[in-house]
């Protein structure tokens, strides 16, 4: 669009010259595919208010006051019980992948018995192996993070509160748009 | 790589492990300090040497020594005389006494310099005290508050912060009671062995030297040297050392003076924002009111959550999705006020969303863009705002096609020489100069100097623009600057 | 046929990534948009990108090579794999993101205060990153020779040129999207050909795959031996060799084989009739079908401790790869890292079937493998072995683009965690160019090692790198997050102790071949043996330095484990 020549100008004194290049910038550029922008005039029913529709908290701010934290204040006795209730958890769970990890390999080893029972010629931990461990690794996963979390939503939010409580997990809940 | 850390883990297990072996060790140095000969440390005349090696040796052999290193290429080569070692040994024992203090007077700096000032010095003990709150967060980064409004309550009393040498059991309680006439009296004082009242004739305290350390006007603390006896060069040695760390002492405070002055110039900038603009959104707003009531609740709303925005977060970081969407409520109002004339584009990479960035690095731009860059343009105005990953930083432009400015002016600008790093590091920020009609450069001046200040000279601003041509302002936010937390 | 079907599914990947990179770029030219823009990596979007770069060379293509040579005793590893995600879920995930640190050395220094932690650290990470490279590059290589003969730096030409094409661009435009769809990617490539071939094993009668005896050629099968190569016969079988046997020139003739040890000569065309035993490459066990199919069947010496230090290295070595930990920081804040970290297992199982599945087609369909040791290209080979004509070649295409994409998406996430990491620690320079310095170096390491290295399977290679990681970055994540006593020092001590034996183990196992007894197996599997041993050293060494606890370490225990915006009393 304009062939004009731009300066770059950084704090420490360095000038150097720059040319735009000739397919104008982008800004310019890219005009046409543009969407009608919203007019004064007040044509745009479409979208009246596009900051809040991407929120999923209705609108609880009118009544609030200006400036409300997610939650209340913490104190550091409670951040050190979170801390080790959320240890215990991650504990526990620690402890599941363990026995498993380390049973199912000691079972084998040492009672062979097991591992040469089969159905049919195909032994029967084959399947077991393949097919029957990974659900336990999703089921104590979902365990994990259902605990994790709501160990966290009870300690911000104790009270009955559930406007605030409502907020804290309000990241963008699973799923792909 | 470095192995500090083992030798940490050595020192520390003999310091943690046995006092008892501590005792002995010293036991064994003095024993092995008794022959005069064979001393490896100067007994009597370090002062003096010091003194004289400063005075002559030191520059010739600094300077020859330089000459030599520069010109063939030579490192190392050792001195020629015992004067000149002695000057260059006393030189690296300052130069390691300094660092530490530069921190300001804490425990952990107190413990460090003592440490090194004992050995500069010789001396058998050395000891700090200092007249400050406690405080337990001078180390803590950026990303703490500064709840320091509790800690000014408490009431200064002198503590004693460190005790490097020996004798710590038998004389260190007395330290601060010594300290206490020089704290108030300002003035340096010997305490002579039947004042300290030591009952143990084998104890290596036996003389005490206390200086004050004075910065600008008021004692903060002092210097207390230990010594078997007492002489006038070891007085004059504590004088010179306490003037050191005092030095030391003078630039911490102008380090902090320097941060209060950014962070009252950042409240400045959040308050500065919005006259001119809170006038026209309520204009706008105000327009719309009959018209479109829908529309002009809608609007209020997104001032309200701008204004929260701009006035609320007392933390200085925040993410870079945070500060888009304060920079699209800020959009929507002006786009209230433009309408069609007002066009943007937005091309995020949504890796660097969470990126922590400078409360308000990017609004100040959008919004510099669009008042200065809509100044007399009459078509339409737009705005593009890109923000790319790229690799362990986020490439952030803001580039519209205004009038653009000229870029000599802007240089100008930019470099005022107040808040450039000086050769006593940096200077102000707080006192440049505001032009009548410089306007312009303003939010962009304050932006780079931000940048600058918490992520390090080389990732200021670099803007591209000429008269008539447009501007573009691109920055550079790594994803992890040590501190740098949206907390 | 295959080529051709080879070169267009390479064409189809490219396009398909180039649009999933630029179409992944948030615009926004009206107000609604803005939104979307400025919305974040969702988890489910994130977690496949993770699952992408986890699901490397050696998932893809060796775990299928490992169960067709050593049966069973393989299986763990995929259980490993899924299980290590629950660990980092359960330990690092929230509280990493929570600290804003964008690599491991980040997090080190954030959390120690000590540059010199995070030079070792960033020296650990390296040497992961290192390990973890080799895999790919031989995976690539493979692929390309079994599908192509060309030689094996032709893969490896290919994966540098990939990297650098993504230096080039200055960063990663929308490599969150690329990952992303490189995973369901690899599913499809990996899920619909075993579909297409569990069909194809049914309509021919479902023969049993497992079998009383050693693997047999089904039919008359011609094997073409590229490189000279040793292998054992299971028992006598007469032959038609072209080229060189036991050291002798053969031009079609046909030659009685003895059970035992035999040299073939590179180049040499071997014809096997039907029903022949295979003879199997030196390095690989001759199993008959239930030892094979057993696990710890062939009752090896020290079975036990091999499996369980390997399924500990997998399991802690989960926990510290960067290329991983850098993608939680993609997400909005430690709860979305945590959501991202338990869908991970999700996608994970639905991979981790098919690798056994493969692994026992190909002992029915295409054993020959187990006589050139190639077992790596097990399920490139079995589409045309089961479906000649042009179903098998569609298929065949459709596995290497799968494969590709493996060794791209994996090579890409470590070249980029590697070459941040290390634009971090040459601060001096402009950010860009610091970036493409660590792409060279990132790539430079594993190029000069890889000619000199002896015969490595793929998912060897990739448990060494993960041993690297479980014996110096998981120690240090997990008692950096839990645990306030952790001290500079016993971090160093730690890391040194722990990631210098992994090293040298590593190295060790590289430049030598494989070999029996207590040291060699502790060698070859350090981590049952190094890991406690570093999380030991890190311990005690921080409680003999107990004076020197971080000041801040309460603080930023907290920091890590409040949810963001959490104000503190």
């Amino acid at each position: 669009m304009n062939g004009e020549r731009r300066v770059a100008v950084t704090g420490t004194a360095t000038v150097r010259a720059r040319t735009i290049r000739d397919d104008a910038d982008p800004p310019s550029g890219t005009r046409p595919a543009e969407r009608p922008a919203a007019e004064p005039s007040g044509s745009d029913q479409p979208d009246p208010d596009p900051l809040h529709t991407g929120s999923p908290v209705p609108d609880p701010r009118q009544g609030e006051p200006p400036d409300t934290s997610r939650s209340m204040a913490v104190g550091a006795a409670a951040a050190t019980a979170l801390i080790r209730l959320q240890l215990g958890i991650a504990l526990r769970t620690c402890a599941i992948v363990i026995a498993v990890v380390a049973g199912l390999p000691a079972l084998l080893a040492l009672a062979p018995g097991v591992a040469h029972a089969g159905v049919r010629g195909v032994p029967l931990f084959w399947p077991v192996l393949v097919f029957g461990v990974q659900p336990v690794w999703i089921a104590v996963a979902l365990r994990q993070l259902r605990r994790a979390e709501r160990a966290e939503r009870e300690l911000t939010a104790p009270a009955p509160g559930r406007g605030t409580a409502a907020r804290t997990p309000r990241r963008e809940p699973v799923g792909r748009p | 790589m470095v192995l500090p850390s083992v030798v940490d883990v050595v020192a520390c297990a003999t310091a943690a492990g046995a006092a008892g072996a501590a005792a002995g060790a010293w036991a064994l140095r003095r024993w092995r300090g008794l022959p005069p000969g064979v001393a490896r440390r100067p007994p009597r005349g370090l002062p003096r040497g010091v003194a004289r090696g400063l005075a002559r040796g030191l520059p010739r052999g600094v300077a020859r020594g330089l000459a030599r290193g520069r010109s063939r290429g030579l490192p190392r080569r050792p001195p020629a005389d015992a004067a000149e070692q002695a000057a260059f040994a006393t030189l690296h024992l300052i130069t390691r006494a300094s660092p530490p203090l530069r921190a300001g007077l804490t425990e952990d700096s107190a413990r460090k310099a003592a440490r090194r000032l004992r050995s500069l010095l010789g001396a058998e003990a050395v000891a700090l005290v200092a007249v400050l709150p406690p405080s337990d967060d001078e180390l803590d980064d950026l990303d703490d508050d500064h709840p320091d409004d509790d800690h000014q309550r408490v009431p200064a009393a002198p503590r004693l912060l460190a005790w490097d040498g020996a004798a710590h059991d038998a004389h260190a309680a007395e330290a601060v009671r010594d300290a206490l006439p020089v704290l108030a009296s300002g003035r340096p004082r010997v305490i002579a062995p039947e004042l300290m009242g030591c009952r143990d004739p084998l104890c290596p305290v036996q003389v005490a030297m206390v200086a004050p350390l004075t910065v600008e006007g008021r004692v903060e603390g002092t210097l207390t040297v230990y010594w078997r006896s007492p002489s006038a060069a070891r007085v004059r040695a504590v004088g010179e050392a306490a003037r050191l760390v005092t030095g030391q002492l003078e630039l911490a405070g102008l380090d902090n003076a320097r941060i209060r002055l950014a962070e009252a110039e950042m409240r400045a900038l959040r308050a500065q924002i919005s006259p001119h603009f809170v006038y026209n959104s309520l204009t706008t707003i105000a327009s719309f009111v009959r018209t479109d009531p829908e529309r002009a609740r809608a609007l209020l709303l997104d001032f309200a959550d701008f204004a929260r925005y701009s006035f609320r977060n007392p933390r200085d970081f925040t993410t870079l999705a945070d500060e888009l969407r304060s920079i699209d409520r800020y959009l929507l109002l002006e786009r209230a006020r433009f309408g069609e004339r007002l066009q943007f584009r937005v091309d995020i990479a949504p890796e660097v969303l969470p990126v922590a960035v400078p409360f308000l690095a990017l609004q100040p731009l959008v919004e510099n863009a669009i008042r200065h860059g809509m100044q007399g343009a009459g078509g339409a105005f737009h705005i593009s705002i890109v923000a790319r990953d790229s690799g362990a930083e986020a490439a952030i432009s803001v580039e519209d096609d205004g009038v653009g400015m000229d870029p000599e002016r802007l240089q100008e600008i930019l470099s005022a020489p107040l808040g450039r790093p000086g050769p006593t590091g940096w200077g102000s920020v707080a006192t440049r100069a505001r032009r009548p009609g410089g306007d312009a450069g303003i939010g962009l001046a304050n932006v780079d100097e931000r940048l600058r200040q918490v992520y390090g000279d080389e990732y200021g601003l670099t803007v591209e623009t000429a008269l008539g041509a447009g501007t573009k302002v691109n920055l550079r936010v790594p994803k992890y600057r040590p501190g740098v937390f949206p907390d | 046929m295959t080529a051709l079907a080879v070169a267009a599914a390479l064409i189809a990947l490219v396009a398909l990534l180039g649009t999933a990179g630029v179409r992944s770029r948030r615009s926004a030219r009206a107000a609604a948009d803005f939104q979307v823009a400025s919305r974040g990596v969702t988890p489910w979007w994130n977690a496949s990108a993770i699952s992408g770069e986890y699901i490397s060379a050696a998932a893809f293509l060796g775990s299928a090579g490992l169960v067709l040579a050593y049966g069973a005793d393989m299986l763990w590893l995929p259980i490993a794999g899924t299980a290590g995600y629950v660990l980092l879920l359960a330990f690092v995930t929230a509280p990493l993101r929570r600290s804003g640190a964008y690599s491991v050395p980040d997090f080190a220094e954030w959390r120690l205060g000590s540059r010199s932690v995070r030079r070792i650290v960033t020296g650990c990470v390296c040497f992961v990153g290192w390990f973890y490279l080799l895999p790919q590059f031989r995976g690539a290589g493979v692929t390309l020779r079994v599908l192509t003969g060309a030689p094996v730096w032709t893969g490896w030409a290919v994966v540098v040129a990939v990297a650098l094409l993504l230096a080039a661009s200055g960063g990663m435009r929308g490599i969150t999207a690329v990952q992303a769809v490189q995973f369901w990617l690899k599913l499809v490539a990996v899920a619909v050909p075993a579909m297409v071939l569990l069909t194809v094993w049914n309509l021919a009668g479902a023969p049993d795959p497992v079998g009383a005896t050693p693997p047999n050629f089904e039919r008359a099968t011609r094997v073409q031996v590229r490189t000279a190569a040793a292998v054992t016969v299971p028992a006598a079988v007469t032959v038609t060799v072209r080229g060189r046997v036991d050291g002798a020139v053969r031009d079609g003739e046909r030659v009685p084989l003895a059970p035992g040890r035999h040299t073939i000569g590179a180049g040499t065309d071997i014809r096997f009739p039907a029903g022949a035993p295979v003879p199997h490459a030196e390095r690989l066990p001759v199993q008959d079908g239930a030892t094979w199919a057993t696990p710890f069947g062939r009752a090896e010496e020290n079975g036990l401790f091999r499996t369980y230090s390997a399924l500990l290295g997998v399991l802690l070595g989960t926990m510290g790869l960067p290329h991983i930990l850098m993608r939680f920081y993609t997400s909005a804040d430690g709860a979305a890292a945590r959501r991202t970290a338990a869908l991970v297992p999700v996608l994970l199982a639905l991979f981790s079937v098919f690798p056994a599945l493969y692994g026992t087609l190909g002992r029915l369909y295409a054993p020959e493998l187990l006589m050139t040791g190639d077992t790596d290209a097990t399920l490139l080979m079995l589409p045309q072995r089961m479906l000649p004509g042009p179903g098998g070649a569609l298929l065949t295409g459709l596995v290497t683009a799968g494969a590709f994409a493996a060794f791209i998406s994996t090579s890409c996430g470590i070249v980029v965690a590697l070459a941040g990491t290390i634009s971090q620690s040459v601060r001096r320079r402009n950010g860009v160019t610091a970036f493409r310095l660590g792409v060279v170096l990132a790539l430079a390491a594993p190029l000069a090692v890889l000619p000199r290295i002896g015969p490595q399977g793929a998912v060897g290679l990739v448990t060494m790198a993960l041993c690297v990681s479980a014996c110096s970055l998981c120690p240090l994540l997990v008692l950096g997050i839990w645990w306030r006593g952790l001290t500079a020092a016993g971090a160093a001590a730690g890391l040194l102790a722990g990631g210098g034996f992994a090293v040298a183990a590593g190295l060790a196992r590289l430049f030598s071949g494989p070999s029996a007894g207590w040291p060699q197996d502790v060698l070859a599997q350090p981590a049952a043996v190094v890991a406690p041993a570093a999380f030991a050293v890190m311990i005690v060494v921080s409680l003999l330095t107990r004076r020197r606890v971080p000041r801040r370490a309460d603080r930023a225990l907290m920091k890590l484990h409040l949810p963001e915006g959490t104000p503190v009393r």
